[in-house]
C-alpha cells in the first residue's frame, strides 16, 4: 500500500476524533438516560397501595428528561447554560417527570405527568445544552469553545466521575489458592443485574467435595445439593450436565458424599432452609429458600422460579470449568488479563445511584399515599404526594462528595484545572477498586493486553502505583448491544443449545459462550468465529461484537467460542489484513483525506476493526506494513498511539529511561498554562495563567488532537549544560534574570473569595456593609479601608494580607448573647470575608449575584502577578525537575560568538544517573527548529532521530554535537570546555515559592493545648519534633531544649499541693491558695509545666485516675 | 590597543579590537549591556483600560518597547527635581489612547504618541495589546533613562558579543542595538563610562595620594 507516516496518522487522527477524547463518559451518560433510566422505572413497574380494602396500584409508565434549568426562589423556571452554574454555585440538572397511572381494580385512571426530582447533566452529553452549539455560538454563552465536557456542575463545582475498572461481570474466573495443605480450586462469579451485585464462589476444597457460597446463605452450600434444589434430582444427569468426559464425571465423587442428606429436591430446599431459618416450620423454610436460591444466586440469569434451569446449567459448567483446572485440562484464568476487565463508566454508576434514589422515593410515594387516603379516603393527587427532593438530594449529594451507595467513596473528583492536559487526563483516568494499601503486586503490574489500551507511562508513583491508570488515545470502550441478538444469531447459524445438544456434540464440538453464559454447542467453532467475524466486517454484525476462539489446552480439553456484546469493554483499532497484505489501501487514505469518507465507513466496510484484548488473542499483529508475512491478520495503525494524553507531550521518549516518562506524566499535568479560554468567567477557588505561552517547536504529532497547540503549557528556552558556581547543585537550575525581566515565565495566580449573605431562623440575616467600630470581632480601621459603602471592595484595588474583601455583620451565633443586654437591641457580629493572612494581590473582578436559596452571593477573584523568583519549580518534559537557585544577569552568563545567552543553565549531575537521552535529543531538535524556523516531530517511535538531527545541524554551520564554544560572562575568558546548549521546551510548575515560605516568631496557640498552632494558612509556628529533640539531648544542651520545649511552646504555672500530690488553684477573692483534699492542711507550691501536661492530669482524673505530683526541693 | 571597523550598518556593528586584554573587552561588552543609559517606558498612569490585559502586563509590555534615546535627558537619580514623578528634564511623555471602534483591532507601538519627538518607539510594528469592539485603552506612559543592571529593558543592545583568539589577543566585537541609539554610539559611550569609572577610580586614590 506504500501508505506514508503521515497518511496513517490522518487514519488514526480519524479515530480520535470519532470517538472523541471524553466520548467514553458523554457515550454512557447518554445511554444512561436514553435507556438505564426508563430500565429502572420499568423494574419497579406497578407500586402497590396498601390502603385496606380497596385495590389501588400505581402504575409507572414512561420517564422523561427534559433541558438543563433552575428554579429560581421566586418559584420562576429558567433555562441554563453551564456558565451562569459555575458562577451562581448552582446545580447545571435537568427535570425528570414520570408518567404514573393509578389503577383501581383493573381500571386504570388519568395518567399523570409527575415531577420527580433533577438529574445532574453531563456537559456536551444530548440533553446539555452545549451539545447543539457550535464554536462561535459556545463562546456566547461563555464557554471555552475547545472544552472536552463529560463532567457535572453541582453547586457550581465541576465533578467528574472516574471510571472504575473493575472483573468482569458474570463471568466465571477460576483460581487456584495455595493456602493449606492442598490446593483451593475457586471460581468467582461477579453476577451483576441492574444495580444489583452478588459474588458468588464455588470451591473444590481440599476433601474433594465442590461447594457453593452465595449471598443470603451463612455457609458454604454442597454443590450436589444445590443443583437438586434447582430441579436436577438425579445423580447421572448431573453428572451428564457438568461433562461428558469420565475423568470429568469421577472428580465429582466426592461430591455426592457430601450430599446425602439431600438426595430430592424438596429435601435440598429444605436443606438451605435450614440454613435460613432454622427451627421454623416447613413452609416458612421452603419460601424463604426458594426466594435466596430466585434472588441471590446468579441473579443475572433472572430472579424468577422460571430461571432455575438457566441456573443450574451455569452452575453445571462452572463446576466443569474448576474441575479442568484441577485436572490440568485447562489452565486458571488470568485475573489481570484485560479481557476479564470492564470499565464502569458515569452512566452505569449513575444507574446504581437512581436506582437506589428511585426506590426511596416509590417507597415513600406508597408510604404517603396510604397516609393520606386512609384519612382522606379517595381524593388523592400523585403529585401532590411526591417529594421530588428525595432523588434530587440524594444524586446531588452524591456527585458533590463522591459518596456512593454501598459506601463506596472517592468516585467523584474535582476536575483538574490546573491546565488543559491535566483536565483531559483526569477525565480519561481510570481507578481499580483494589486496596490501595495491600501490596496486589500483579495488579499493579503492565499487563500485555494492556498494550494500546492504557497508557504504559501515565500512573501515579506511590500507593496508587499501577491502580490508577489512563485510556491510552487507541482506546474506546464498547458500548454494548443486547446479548439477545446475538444468541438468536449463533441459534440461526448452527449453535445447538444446551439441553438439546447430543452427547457426541458436547464431547467433540466447542462451547459457544455469549457474554459468559454457556449458550449452546457449535460443530467448528473456528469456522464459525471466522464467518461470524465476516459478518461482522460486512457489517451485518454490530462492530461492537467482538469473538473470540479460545482452542483446547489439551487434546481431550473443550475449545470456547466467547461471543462479548457488553459494555465497558476497552478495544483498539487495527488495520484488517488478509493474505499478507493491508485492506487498507492509498485510495481509502486518500478519500480519508478529502473527507468522502469517515473512519465508521471504513469499520463497516471491514477495513479496520475494534478489538478487545480476549479477540486479539486470535490475531498477530504487524507493527508495520515491511513487517507484514502471510501469518499476520492485522496492522497496527500507529505505534505511538498506545501512549496516553500526557506521555504522548513527551518528544523523543524512546530515548530515555521509563520511569523519567512517568514522573513527566505527572508533572505535565501541575504544570501552568492556558487551562481555559474563558477564565475570565470562571470561578475555580484557585487557577493560574501563564502569560506567554508558546508551543513547543519540538511537537508530537498527538499534541494537534487534543489541543495542546492551542492550549499550551510551557515556553522554549535556551538551555545550557554547565556547573555555574554552585548555584545549581542538587537539581537547581539558573534563570537569566533579563529573561525574567523580559517576560519569561510571568504567571497570574487567581484565588477566589466567597460571602453569602445568609438567611437564619427568626428572620435574622447577614449585611453587607462596613461594620461599626466595636462590633464584636472588629478588626480595625484599616482593614476595612478598601471596601464601599455596600461592603464590597472595587476591582483594582490593591490588598494585602487580611484585607477585608467584603464587609459582613451577622446576628450573634447564639440567641442567649443578646438577652442581657436587650436594651440596647441585638449585638452584631463581624464576618467579614479577608485575604489570607499570607496572600496579597489586585481584585481582579467581583461578582455580585443570588445564590439559589435567593440570598446575596459576592465572590472577588483576586489576581496576583507571579514572576519567577528564586525557589520556584520547573521542568522539562524529561522528568528532570528543578528550582530556581539563583537569577543571574544577562551579564554574568556566559555566551557564544553569536550573542546567544541561555536562559537556563542546568547542571550535567541531572543527566547520567536518570539517563533522559529525550532531553538531548530535544535539544538538538530545537536549536534545529529554531534556526530553521519550522517545527521538528519529536513523535515517539516516529521521528527524525538524533544523528539526523545532527546532521542538520552541521549543515547549518553548528557542532554535530550541538556543542558550541561559550565564554565565561564575568572574567570574559573562553570556557575550557564546549557546552551543550540548545532549546528546550519548559514548563512551569504550579508550586511557587509564594505559596510556600512562611516564618514565625510569636502568633497565636491552639485552644486546648496553647501550643502554637499548625500550618502556613494559620501563622503556625515549625514544628520541634521528635528527631530535633532528640539531637539536642545529645548533645546535653538542656536549656534549649527547655526553650524550645516549654518556654517558647506551653508554659504553665501550675499549682500542687505537696501534701496530697493533686491540682490545687489560686482564689482570687481571697487570695488564697487552695486544695480541696488537704485544705488546711494543704502546703502549695506553683510549679511549671507543659500546659499539655496539666491537660492530660486532668484528663486522666476525668477518666477515674487519680495522678499524684511529687514535689521535690530543686537540687 | 587597535580598533578595525568590519560592518557599519544602522542598527549592527562588527570591529575588531586587537591588542587588548581580554578584561578590557569584556568591560566593554559588560558596559554595553548594563551601563550606558538608555530611555525605556518606566511608569505607565492608565487611566482607562478595559481591554483583557491587565494593567501590570500593559505597562510591562510598554517598557519593553524600544524607544529612541535623547541624551539630553539627565538619569532621574542625578536629576535636580528630586521628584518621583520626575520632570521635563528626566522623563518624555508618551500617550495612547484607543477605543477598538467595528471589530478587533491590534494596537502598534505607532499608536503611542510622545511628546518629544526624539523619544519615540524604535518601531512603528509591535503590538502591543488586541482589543475588540468597545475596549478602550487610555495611558499616560514616562520614558526615562535607565541602566540594564536594573532592568533588562534598559539593554541598549539584543546582542554584544566577541570571539578571541588568546594568542593574537585579537576580539572580533559584534554589537546590535535594539535601536534606542546607533552602535558606534554605544561603544563610544561604554569607552566614556569606562574612563569615567578610571577617573572615579583616580579621584578616590587621590585623598589616598595626599596623605
Amino acid at each position: 500500500m506504500a501508505v506514508t507516516q503521515t497518511q496513517l496518522w490522518n487514519l488514526a487522527k480519524e479515530f480520535i476524533h470519532d470517538s472523541g477524547l471524553v466520548r467514553q463518559h458523554i457515550d454512557s451518560y447518554n445511554d444512561f438516560v436514553e435507556r438505564g433510566l426508563q430500565a429502572i422505572v420499568d423494574e419497579v413497574a406497578e407500586l402497590p397501595i396498601d390502603i385496606g380494602d380497596y385495590p389501588l396500584r400505581i402504575r409507572l409508565g414512561k420517564i422523561e428528561i427534559g433541558a438543563p434549568r433552575v428554579i429560581e426562589v421566586d418559584g420562576t423556571e429558567r433555562s441554563i447554560y453551564p456558565a451562569e452554574a459555575r458562577i451562581r454555585n448552582l446545580t447545571y440538572a435537568a427535570p425528570l417527570h414520570m408518567e404514573m397511572i393509578p389503577v383501581i381494580g383493573e381500571r386504570e385512571g388519568q395518567p399523570e405527568m409527575v415531577y420527580i426530582g433533577d438529574l445532574p447533566v453531563m456537559l456536551k452529553s444530548r440533553i446539555c445544552l452545549l451539545s447543539k452549539l457550535g464554536p462561535d455560538e459556545l463562546i456566547g454563552v461563555g464557554e471555552d469553545p475547545i472544552d472536552p465536557g463529560g463532567y457535572f456542575i453541582v453547586n457550581g463545582s465541576e465533578r467528574v466521575i472516574v471510571a472504575l475498572e473493575d472483573l468482569a461481570a458474570n463471568r466465571i474466573l477460576v483460581d487456584v489458592e495455595h493456602t493449606g495443605v492442598n490446593p483451593t480450586y475457586k471460581a468467582k462469579i461477579f453476577s451483576t443485574t441492574v444495580g444489583f451485585r452478588a459474588r458468588i464462589e464455588c470451591a473444590l476444597k481440599g476433601d474433594g467435595g465442590v461447594y457453593v457460597t452465595m449471598p443470603g446463605i451463612p455457609s458454604d452450600i454442597p454443590f450436589m445439593i444445590l443443583m437438586r434444589a434447582l430441579g436436577f434430582e438425579e445423580d447421572a444427569k448431573i453428572a451428564e450436565l457438568v461433562s461428558t468426559a469420565p475423568h470429568v464425571q469421577d472428580e465429582l465423587e466426592a461430591s455426592y458424599e457430601k450430599s446425602l442428606e439431600a438426595t430430592n429436591a424438596r429435601d435440598a430446599m429444605l436443606y438451605l432452609g435450614n440454613r435460613l431459618a432454622p427451627g421454623q416450620v416447613d413452609e416458612y423454610r421452603l419460601k424463604k429458600a426458594e426466594s435466596v436460591l430466585d434472588r441471590n444466586f446468579l441473579p443475572h440469569l433472572g430472579r424468577l422460579h422460571s430461571d432455575r434451569k438457566e441456573k443450574a446449567l451455569f452452575l453445571a459448567e462452572i463446576a466443569t470449568r474448576i474441575i479442568e483446572v484441577k485436572q490440568g485440562k485447562r489452565s486458571s484464568d488470568d485475573k489481570d488479563h484485560y479481557a476479564n476487565k470492564r470499565l464502569k463508566l458515569a452512566g452505569s454508576l449513575l444507574a446504581e445511584l437512581f436506582r437506589i434514589s428511585f426506590r426511596n422515593l416509590t417507597r415513600d410515594l406508597k408510604y404517603q399515599l396510604e397516609r393520606i387516603t386512609i384519612r382522606r379516603h379517595i381524593e388523592f393527587s400523585i403529585a401532590n404526594a411526591i417529594r421530588p427532593g428525595i432523588i434530587t438530594e440524594r444524586v446531588q449529594h452524591a456527585i458533590a462528595t463522591g459518596n456512593w451507595v454501598r459506601g463506596r467513596i472517592g468516585v467523584t473528583q474535582l476536575l483538574d484545572r490546573t491546565n488543559f492536559i491535566s483536565t483531559l487526563s483526569h477525565l480519561r483516568r481510570l481507578q481499580s477498586p483494589l486496596s490501595r494499601s495491600q501490596p496486589n503486586l500483579e495488579a499493579r503490574d503492565l499487563h500485555p493486553t494492556h498494550y494500546g489500551r492504557l497508557c504504559p507511562d501515565e500512573t501515579p508513583e506511590g500507593s496508587n502505583c499501577g491502580l490508577v491508570k489512563n485510556l491510552a488515545l487507541s482506546s474506546s470502550i464498547s458500548v454494548g448491544i443486547e446479548p439477545r441478538e446475538m444468541v438468536d444469531r449463533l441459534r440461526r447459524m448452527g449453535v445447538v443449545p444446551v439441553d438439546e445438544a447430543d452427547k457426541k456434540l458436547r464431547t467433540t464440538g466447542g462451547k459457544v459462550l455469549v457474554d459468559g453464559f454457556l449458550s449452546g454447542y457449535a460443530k467448528d467453532p473456528v469456522g464459525l468465529a471466522a464467518e461470524l467475524r465476516e459478518y461482522r466486517r460486512e457489517g451485518k454484525v454490530s462492530s461492537e461484537v467482538n469473538f473470540a476462539y479460545q482452542p483446547p489446552e489439551t487434546d481431550d480439553g473443550r475449545s470456547e467460542l466467547h461471543v462479548n456484546c457488553d459494555a465497558g469493554r476497552v478495544r483498539r483499532p487495527l488495520i484488517l489484513v488478509e493474505n499478507g497484505r493491508p485492506r487498507l489501501t492509498e485510495e481509502h487514505l486518500l478519500q480519508l483525506e478529502q473527507g468522502r469518507i469517515t473512519w465508521q465507513d471504513l469499520v463497516r466496510s471491514g477495513i479496520v476493526e475494534l478489538l478487545d484484548a480476549d479477540e486479539e488473542e486470535n490475531t498477530l499483529v504487524a507493527m508495520y506494513e515491511h513487517e507484514l508475512g502471510k501469518e499476520h491478520t492485522h496492522l497496527e495503525i500507529t505505534p505511538y498511539t498506545m501512549l496516553g494524553i500526557a506521555a504522548s507531550l513527551i518528544p523523543f521518549p524512546e530515548h530515555n529511561q521509563s520511569p523519567r516518562n512517568a514522573y513527566e506524566s505527572a508533572m505535565a499535568k501541575q504544570a501552568l498554562g492556558v487551562f481555559s479560554t474563558n477564565y475570565f468567567n470562571r470561578c475555580d477557588s484557585r487557577s493560574h495563567l501563564l502569560h506567554y505561552a508558546q508551543t513547543p517547536i519540538v511537537q508530537t504529532k498527538p499534541m494537534e488532537v487534543f489541543n495542546f497547540l492551542e492550549r499550551p503549557s510551557g515556553q522554549n528556552v535556551v538551555v545550557a549544560i554547565l556547573s555555574f558556581q554552585g548555584y545549581n547543585m542538587e537539581d537547581a537550575i539558573i534563570i537569566n534574570k533579563s529573561s525574567v525581566d523580559r517576560g519569561l515565565f510571568r504567571s497570574t495566580f487567581y484565588r477566589i473569595y466567597e460571602a453569602e449573605s445568609r438567611q437564619y431562623l427568626g428572620g435574622l440575616r447577614d449585611k453587607f456593609e462596613i461594620p461599626e467600630a466595636g462590633i464584636r470581632g472588629y478588626r480595625g480601621d484599616r482593614y476595612y479601608r478598601l471596601i464601599e459603602e455596600d461592603g464590597i471592595i472595587s476591582p483594582e484595588a490593591e490588598v494585602s494580607g487580611n484585607t477585608v474583601l467584603v464587609g459582613r455583620t451577622s446576628p450573634p451565633r447564639f440567641l442567649e448573647e443578646y438577652r442581657e443586654f436587650e436594651v440596647k437591641g441585638p449585638t452584631k457580629r463581624d464576618s467579614s470575608v479577608t485575604m489570607r493572612p499570607s496572600e496579597e494581590g489586585t481584585i481582579d473582578q467581583v461578582f455580585v449575584t443570588e445564590s439559589i436559596e435567593g440570598s446575596r452571593l459576592v465572590k472577588v477573584k483576586v489576581r496576583d502577578l507571579r514572576i519567577p523568583e528564586l525557589g520556584d519549580k520547573f521542568a522539562s518534559r524529561h522528568g528532570q525537575k528543578g528550582v530556581i537557585g539563583l537569577l543571574v544577569p544577562q551579564e554574568d552568563m556566559p555566551f557564544t560568538v553569536d550573542g546567544v545567552v541561555p536562559d537556563v543553565i542546568i547542571n550535567p549531575h541531572a543527566i547520567p544517573s536518570r539517563m533522559t537521552i529525550g532531553q538531548f535529543v530535544e535539544t538538538l531538535g530545537g536549536k534545529v527548529a529554531s534556526q530553521m524556523g519550522e517545527i521538528v516531530d519529536g513523535t515517539a517511535f516516529e521521528n527524525i532521530g538524533p544523528s539526523a538531527l545532527g546532521d542538520v545541524l552541521e549543515k547549518l554551520g553548528f557542532e554535530k554535537s550541538g556543542r558550541e564554544s561559550l565564554y565565561n560572562g564575568i572574567t570574559g575568558e573562553k570556557l575550557a570546555a564546549d557546552l551543550f546548549i540548545g532549546v528546550v521546551y519548559y514548563q512551569k510548575l504550579h508550586q511557587t515559592v509564594a505559596d510556600k515560605m512562611h516564618a514565625r516568631a510569636r502568633g497565636q496557640v491552639q485552644m486546648l493545648t496553647r501550643q502554637p498552632t499548625e500550618g502556613r494558612a494559620r501563622g503556625g509556628g515549625l514544628r520541634f519534633g521528635e528527631m530535633e529533640r532528640d539531637c539536642l539531648i545529645g548533645h546535653g544542651a538542656s536549656a534549649l531544649l527547655r526553650d524550645r520545649l516549654l518556654e517558647e511552646s506551653d508554659k504553665y504555672t501550675a499549682f500542687v499541693c505537696e501534701t496530697c500530690g493533686t491540682l490545687a488553684y489560686h482564689d482570687i477573692k481571697q487570695n488564697k491558695y487552695i486544695c480541696k483534699i488537704d485544705a488546711e492542711k494543704a502546703v502549695v507550691s506553683p510549679v511549671s509545666i507543659s500546659y499539655a501536661f496539666k491537660l492530660l492530669v486532668q484528663e486522666l482524673m476525668a477518666l477515674g485516675i487519680a495522678p499524684r505530683l511529687n514535689l521535690e526541693e530543686r537540687a | 590597543m587597535d580598533i578595525k571597523i568590519l560592518t557599519r550598518e544602522p542598527e549592527t556593528l562588527r570591529f575588531i579590537l586587537s591588542d587588548a586584554s581580554t578584561a578590557f573587552a569584556n568591560a566593554l561588552r559588560r558596559i554595553m549591556i548594563s551601563e550606558v543609559p538608555i530611555m525605556a517606558i518606566d511608569d505607565v498612569m492608565v487611566l482607562e483600560n478595559n481591554s483583557v490585559m491587565y494593567d501590570e502586563i500593559l505597562a510591562h509590555r510598554l517598557g519593553l518597547v524600544p524607544v529612541t534615546t535623547d541624551q539630553s535627558y539627565n538619569l532621574p537619580e542625578e536629576c535636580s527635581c528630586k521628584s518621583e514623578l520626575g520632570c521635563e528634564k528626566c522623563r518624555a511623555s508618551l500617550s495612547l489612547e484607543i477605543e477598538a471602534s467595528e471589530a478587533s483591532e491590534v494596537v502598534y507601538s505607532s499608536q503611542l504618541k510622545p511628546e518629544n519627538p526624539d523619544v519615540r518607539p524604535v518601531s512603528d510594528k509591535i503590538p502591543i495589546v488586541k482589543l475588540t469592539q468597545g475596549q478602550r485603552i487610555k495611558l499616560e506612559a514616562y520614558a526615562r533613562l535607565g541602566r540594564g543592571r536594573v532592568h533588562a529593558k534598559w539593554q541598549p543592545v539584543s546582542a554584544a558579543t566577541y570571539s578571541y583568539d588568546p594568542k593574537t589577543r585579537t576580539f572580533n566585537f559584534l554589537v546590535e542595538s535594539t535601536g534606542t541609539l546607533p552602535p558606534e554610539k554605544l561603544v563610544l559611550q561604554a569607552a566614556r563610562i569606562i574612563s569615567q569609572k578610571t577617573l572615579g577610580f583616580e579621584e578616590g586614590l587621590g585623598g589616598i595620594g595626599q596623605n
